[in-house]
C-alpha cells in the first residue's frame, strides 16, 4: 500500500502536466471562491439601493461577476474531464 | 547631517527641560496642545476646500482689494497664514487664480495674522481661556464622531480652537510659576544687538514650530508674566514673521513654478517687512506709543502695544510693497522662469537590456508604463483638470469639470510631439533592434506591448480632435450642449481613474473583473448617449450642428475608452506577474460582454422583468 502511493506520489511529480493541471484547478478553486465572495458583496448592495440608475449599474455587475463565475466552473469541469482522461 | 542630528537633539533638549524644571514641562505642554490644535484647526478647514472654499475663491480675488480682502479675511478667521498661504499656492498651482491675486491674498493674510495677537494679547491673557476650552472640546469630539463631514469638519475647527484656548492657558500657568523660580528676564539684551539676536530667536522658534502664532503666543504669555522684556519681544515677533514662510516653502515644493513664484513673493515680502521694522524700529515704537495713546491703550500694558506693533509693522509692509507689486512679479517671473517642455527621454531602455530576452521585455513594459504616465499628463490637460485630482478616487469629477471650466485650446501637438512622440519613437525603435533571435514568448509578448504603445497614441490622437469643440460649447450659451460636453470630459477622467485603480490593484480585487465591467460601462454608456442625442434633437434642446459635433465627440471618446482599455488590458491584466493564469484566461471576451450589454438595454429589461 504504501509503495503504491509513494509510487503515485512519483509519478506526480514527474508529470508536469499533472502538476500543471492541479495549479490550474487551485488558482481557479481559489478565483471562484473570490468571484463568489464579490457577487454576493454586490447582490447585498443592489438589495440596499434606492437609486433606479445605481441599481442598473449594480445588476449589470452582478451579470459580469456571474458570467465570469459560469465561465471559471466550465474552466474547471473541463480540467477534471481532463484529469480523469489522462488517469483513468 | 544637520537634518539627522535635528530631531534628536530637540529631544534631548526638551527632555533635560523637563528634567530641571516642571514648570518648563507646563509651557512645552501648552506648545504642543497649541500646535495640536492648529492642525486640528486645518483638519477642519480642510474638509470646505472641496468645492465651497474654491467658488469663493474664484469670485473674490477678481481684483486686487478684493484678493486683499480675502488674505485679510480668511486668515483672521482660520488664525493661521500658513494654511491660507499653502492653499493659495495649490490654487495657483492649479491655475485657478493668477499670480497677482495670489500675491494680493499673500499680502492681505499678511495683515489677517496680526489679529491672532490682538486676540491673544486682549482676551487671552485676560480670561481664564481654559473655561471656554472645555466645552469647544466636548462638543468638538462629538461632533467629530459623526458621520456627515460637514459636521465632522465643524467638530475638528471647534476642537481645534478648544486646544488653542488650553495650550494658551497651559503656557501662561507656566510662565507664571516659572516667574517664581527663574528669571528669564535677566537674559534680556538690549540695543541693536538684542533686536538681532531676538529676531534670530524668534524665527529659529517659528520654523521648528512651523507656526508664528505659536511664537507669538509664547512671546505674548512672557511678556505678560515679565519674562522678556519689551524690546526683545518685538524681536521675536518679528522674527515670527520672517520665520512663518517656510510653512510656504515648504508647500510649493511640490508645486510648479507659480507655486514657488507665490512662496517666493511670500518670502520677499516677510524678509523685507522684517528688514523695515529693524532698521525703523524707533520711528516705529513712536508711532505705536502714538497710536496706543490715542486708542486709550495703558503705557505699561506691553502686550497689547505688541499686538500694535505687529499690525504696524504689518500694514507698512503692505503700503510699501503695493505699488510694487508689478515689478515683484516681474522679478519672481524672472527668477523663477516657466520650465520649457522638455523632450522625454526613455527611462529604461539601455543596451545593457538588449542581450536578454527577459531584461528587454521588461524594460518595454517599463518603459510604457512611463508612456501611460505622460498619457495621463496629456489626457488631464486635454480635458482640463488638474491630473492629481483626477486621479484621487474620492474626486467628484462633477464638480471637478465645473470648478475648472475649459478656458482655451490645449495644445496637443506640442505636447504629443515632446512626451509621446519621441518616447514611442525609442520604444519602437528599442523593439526593432532587439527582436531577432528571440523566443516566441518573448516576441508575443513585445508584440502586445507595442499595440498597448499604438493604442495610447491612437487616444491621444482622439484627444486632439475633441478640443476645438470643447473650447467652443465650454463658452456656448446652450447649457444642455455644455453640460453634454462637461460629461464627455466626465467620462474620460473616469476610465482613466479606473485604469489607474486596475494598475493599482490588489488579486484579491480582481482586476480583470474591474477591467470587464468597466469594458460594458463603457459600451453601455455609448448606447444610451446615442439615444439622448436622439431626445435631445427631437426636444430642440439642440441644434442640427450641435448634433453633429457631439454625434462626432462621442465618437471619439468610445474611442479613446477603448483604446485606453485595450492597453489596460494588455499592461495590467496580461503583462501583470502577480495575477494567476485564471485570472487572465477568465476574461470575457466580445460576445460574452455583448450579450450581457444586450441584456441591460430597456427594452430587453423589460421582457427580462415580464418572464
Amino acid at each position: 500500500m504504501h509503495r503504491k502511493k509513494l509510487l503515485h506520489r512519483l509519478k506526480e511529480f514527474f508529470d508536469m502536466d499533472a502538476r500543471d493541471r492541479a495549479q490550474r484547478k487551485d488558482e481557479l478553486n481559489d478565483l471562484l471562491s473570490r468571484l463568489k465572495q464579490k457577487e454576493l458583496e454586490l447582490k447585498t448592495a443592489l438589495d440596499n439601493e434606492q437609486d433606479e440608475k445605481l441599481k442598473s449599474e449594480l445588476a449589470q455587475k452582478i451579470d459580469v461577476v456571474h458570467t465570469q463565475r459560469t465561465k471559471g466552473i466550465e474552466m474547471l469541469m473541463d480540467l477534471r474531464n481532463e484529469n480523469e482522461n489522462k488517469n483513468p | 547631517m544637520l537634518h539627522k542630528i535635528f530631531l534628536p537633539s530637540i529631544i534631548i533638549i526638551l527632555c533635560w527641560g523637563f528634567w530641571i524644571s516642571p514648570d518648563f514641562k507646563v509651557i512645552a505642554a501648552g506648545v504642543a496642545i497649541f500646535l495640536f490644535g492648529m492642525l486640528s484647526l486645518e483638519t477642519g478647514f480642510k474638509v470646505f476646500t472641496g468645492g465651497t472654499l474654491e467658488k469663493i475663491l474664484a469670485r473674490t480675488t477678481d481684483k486686487l482689494w478684493k484678493s486683499l480682502t480675502f488674505g485679510i479675511v480668511s486668515t483672521s478667521i482660520m488664525q493661521s497664514s500658513s494654511l491660507v498661504s499653502v492653499i493659495t499656492i495649490s490654487f495657483l498651482s492649479a491655475g485657478l487664480i493668477g499670480l497677482h491675486q495670489g500675491v494680493g491674498i499673500i499680502f492681505g493674510a499678511n495683515l489677517g495674522t496680526t489679529t491672532g495677537a490682538w486676540l491673544i494679547a486682549g482676551f487671552g491673557i485676560k480670561v481664564n481661556m481654559s473655561a471656554y476650552a472645555m466645552p469647544m472640546l466636548v462638543f468638538g469630539t462629538l461632533l467629530v464622531l459623526q458621520k456627515s463631514k460637514i459636521l465632522t469638519g465643524i467638530g475638528y475647527i471647534l476642537a481645534g480652537l478648544g486646544f488653542l484656548f488650553l495650550g494658551i492657558h497651559y503656557m501662561k500657568e507656566g510662565f507664571d510659576a516659572f516667574k517664581a523660580t527663574l528669571d528669564l528676564s535677566q537674559f534680556a539684551v538690549t540695543g541693536i544687538k538684542g533686536l538681532l539676536i531676538y529676531t534670530l530667536v524668534g524665527l529659529a522658534a517659528t520654523v521648528i514650530m512651523q507656526s508664528s502664532h505659536a511664537t507669538l503666543v509664547l512671546t505674548i504669555t512672557a511678556l505678560s508674566s515679565a519674562q522678556i522684556g519689551y524690546e526683545n519681544a518685538l524681536a521675536l515677533a518679528i522674527g515670527a514673521n520672517v520665520g512663518t514662510t517656510i510653512t510656504a516653502i515648504i508647500g510649493s515644493l511640490s508645486s510648479n513654478e507659480q507655486g514657488k513664484r507665490l512662496a517666493g513673493a511670500h518670502l520677499i515680502f516677510n524678509v523685507f517687512t522684517g528688514m523695515v521694522a529693524i532698521v525703523f524700529i524707533n520711528q516705529i515704537l513712536q508711532l505705536v506709543d502714538f497710536i496706543s495713546i490715542n486708542v486709550g491703550i495703558d503705557d505699561k500694558n506691553y502686550t497689547l502695544k505688541l499686538a500694535v506693533f505687529h499690525s504696524v509693522f504689518n500694514l507698512i509692509g503692505v503700503l510699501i510693497m503695493l505699488p510694487l507689486m508689478d515689478r515683484l512679479v516681474a522679478l519672481l517671473e524672472k527668477i523663477i522662469p516657466t520650465k520649457t517642455l522638455a523632450k522625454s527621454k526613455p527611462r529604461f531602455l539601455h543596451e545593457s537590456t538588449l542581450m536578454y530576452a527577459d531584461t528587454a521585455t521588461e524594460a518595454v513594459l517599463n518603459e510604457t508604463l512611463h508612456m501611460w504616465d505622460n498619457t495621463i499628463d496629456l489626457i488631464a490637460h486635454g480635458i482640463h483638470v488638474p491630473r492629481d485630482a483626477m486621479l484621487n478616487k474620492n474626486s467628484n469629477l462633477e464638480e471637478l469639470v465645473t470648478n475648472f471650466p475649459v478656458k482655451k485650446i490645449f495644445d496637443v501637438d506640442r505636447y504629443y510631439e515632446l512626451k509621446i512622440k519621441s518616447l514611442y519613437g525609442d520604444i519602437i525603435s528599442y523593439i526593432s533592434q532587439a527582436s531577432f533571435g528571440w523566443e516566441l514568448e518573448q516576441s508575443g509578448e513585445i508584440y502586445w506591448l507595442r499595440m498597448a504603445n499604438q493604442d495610447m497614441v491612437d487616444a491621444i490622437k482622439d484627444i486632439k480632435h475633441l478640443q476645438k469643440n470643447l473650447e467652443k460649447y465650454a463658452a456656448s450659451n446652450n447649457p444642455v450642449i455644455n453640460q453634454q460636453y462637461n460629461s464627455l470630459r466626465i467620462q474620460i477622467a473616469k476610465t482613466v481613474q479606473s485604469l489607474e485603480m486596475i494598475r493599482k490593484a490588489e488579486s484579491r480585487d480582481i482586476p480583470s473583473l474591474m477591467i470587464d465591467q468597466l469594458r460594458l460601462e463603457t459600451d453601455s454608456l455609448y448606447t444610451q448617449q446615442n439615444k439622448s442625442i436622439n431626445e435631445m434633437i427631437r426636444k430642440r434642446q439642440i441644434t442640427a450642428d450641435m448634433a453633429v459635433s457631439l454625434m462626432n465627440d462621442k465618437a471619439y471618446v468610445y474611442n479613446i475608452s477603448r483604446k485606453l482599455i485595450e492597453m489596460g488590458h494588455t499592461l495590467f491584466i496580461q503583462q501583470n506577474k502577480d495575477l494567476s493564469t485564471a485570472e487572465k484566461t477568465i476574461q470575457l471576451d466580445h460576445s460574452e460582454l455583448k450579450d450581457i450589454h444586450d441584456l441591460h438595454q430597456p427594452e430587453n429589461e423589460e421582457i427580462k422583468h415580464a418572464s
